[in-house]
């Protein structure tokens, strides 16, 4: 295996962007991302590229060429990848495999989606392909809804409270605020987010993520070829990946897949949790961030409730969660997540976050889960990146 | 009269004509006695197939959790109330539940619950889609 750098990252705004296509996001953030590595279109030997509704709701096939295409990169291999909110960071895992393999030298990670602007019954249809649609998705359910069952077994085995899950909100809008590509940019109160209105009980709105769209690209390349463009590369320490079991005993208030993943991420790095400078995690809804940082080993069991209220997941707190602001501000164009996480560690580990960058970042995690089925995820990734 | 379906064939005993009259069913190891549900035919337990008998689900379980949905797709009317009830038998199910308002204060975690057939949706054609839900067990307190 060969050491791989991310040299260059671009994204889009999140946010709803009805004027733009997909088309012209993957055009902004393709440029963005050629021009922050240094690289010329011509250079780049092949591409993943995460996608969920160009397909599920007949959008666009092949949505990685077009975009591709605007900025000039093509006659090579361009893949799409559908594995529901993870699909980007399967993106980044191929492209992190087909560099440490030495099959190529520089790859393009991209994720994109487009999610307003088309009828609502088909969005809502498309998302509910990403539960068990034979099984579950047929029956009503919703992606709120599965983090409402999570939430209520969570408080009634941990004590967990409704007020610490607010305190998530509370949290990662502040930090959006400092974000200019962040969907929302203002902060909310613990009230604003039980005053919102009732989603699925005992979630309200702003416990929940926004619709989005948006585009992240990254340019990933070998330690050598790196050492061309820049003096301060940011390595991949790990990336790992792994599906759910679903079995009928799973307990609901972690996600096994999660654990399973860092602790084969963190014995990839030959580091610990407590090596974890900050976190980029998959906070679909405020519940959800709560899991992670006791999946991810951030606390122990039951204890993400109070570590949320300590503060110590705050920007200059012990642990920084979600910098960026997260899915529920930054927003969550579903198949563009997982190189958006890529984007925000990158940045904060140079340095380049302004009024939200984390005090002197060493190793920088991203999170993300995709599908649910069976009170299980279908997808969980954990990537390392490091300076 | 519209008419009826069940939401899955394949997933019950009889195909009777009255829809309330419904078992589910799973299919049921003959080597290693594992329960499955929805059916199947290869036992990844021992890797085998076509060794599977069916089995009736058990209509007994326990709520391990639920929500009020506010929002619903196309065919549903929130709010309305769903969960994962774990059977006696050891099948998790994602499944509706009726018979339980207000719901806030009838459903409470680990309560028992009993299964009934009822309509679950209607098709854009108006056709009427039937399968299991759960409502509180009638003097249950288990």
């Amino acid at each position: 295996m060969r050491d791989v750098v991310v040299l260059g990252v671009g994204m889009t705004l999140f946010g709803k962007q009805t004027d733009k296509s997909l088309r012209e996001l993957g055009e902004e953030a393709s440029f963005l991302a050629l021009k922050d590595a240094g690289v010329r279109p011509g250079d780049i030997e092949a591409a993943w590229c995460g996608n969920v509704l160009g397909s599920l709701c007949g959008q666009q096939a092949g949505v990685g060429q077009i975009a591709l295409e605007q900025v000039g990169v093509t006659g090579i291999p361009v893949v799409r990848i559908e594995n529901a909110c993870s699909s980007a960071s399967f993106a980044f895992k191929e492209a992190f495999m087909a560099v440490a393999s030495g099959f190529y030298d520089i790859v393009i990670a991209m994720g994109i989606e487009k999610m307003s602007g088309y009828d609502t019954a088909a969005t809502l249809r498309a998302m509910a392909g990403t539960s068990d649609y034979e099984l579950e998705g047929v029956q009503g359910i919703t992606f709120p809804g599965v983090f409402a069952m999570i939430t209520r077994r969570h408080m009634h085995h941990y004590g967990t409270t409704l007020d610490q899950i607010a305190r998530v909100a509370v949290k990662n809008r502040g930090n959006g605020s400092f974000n200019p590509k962040s969907q929302f940019q203002g902060r909310v109160s613990v009230d604003d987010v039980f005053q919102s209105r009732m989603i699925s009980s005992p979630l309200t709105l702003y416990n929940c993520c926004p619709i989005s769209d948006g585009c992240a690209v990254a340019v990933l390349t070998t330690e050598r070829v790196a050492k061309r463009y820049t003096s301060t590369p940011i390595y991949v320490a790990a990336s790992e990946q792994t599906s759910g079991t679903y079995r009928e005993d799973l307990d609901i208030t972690q996600f096994e897949p999660t654990i399973k993943a860092a602790k084969k991420a963190y014995e990839q790095a030959g580091i610990g949790p407590e090596d974890v400078s900050f976190a980029e995690v998959h906070d679909c809804f405020t519940i959800a961030e709560i899991l992670h940082y006791e999946d991810l080993g951030f606390c122990n069991k039951g204890e993400g409730g109070p570590m949320v209220e300590s503060g110590e997941t705050e920007i200059n707190g012990k642990i920084p969660v979600n910098p960026s602001g997260g899915l529920l501000s930054k927003g969550h164009p579903i198949g563009a997540t997982g190189v958006a996480q890529i984007v925000e560690i990158v940045e904060q580990l140079r340095g380049h976050c302004g009024d939200r960058q984390v005090k002197t970042p060493k190793i920088g995690l991203a999170h993300c889960l995709g599908a649910f089925r069976h009170a299980d995820v279908c997808s969980a990734s954990v990537t390392l990146l490091k300076k | 009269m519209h008419k009826k379906r069940l939401i899955n064939d394949k997933w019950f005993l009889h195909n009777v004509e009255d829809p309330h009259d419904q078992t589910p069913i799973g299919s049921y190891c003959n080597d290693c006695g594992k329960l499955y549900f929805p059916p199947k035919r290869v036992c990844p337990n021992c890797m085998q197939i076509d060794r599977m008998d069916t089995k009736a689900l058990s209509r007994k379980g326990k709520l391990l959790s639920f929500t009020v949905s506010y929002v619903g797709p196309q065919g549903f009317e929130p709010p309305y109330a769903y969960g994962w009830v774990d059977l006696s038998d050891g099948i998790r199910l994602f499944s509706l539940l009726t018979d339980c308002q207000p719901f806030e204060e009838r459903l409470k975690l680990d309560m028992p619950l009993e299964m009934v057939m009822d309509k679950i949706t209607e098709d854009p054609d108006g056709t009427e889609v039937y399968g299991y839900k759960f409502r509180p067990l009638l003097g249950g307190s288990q």
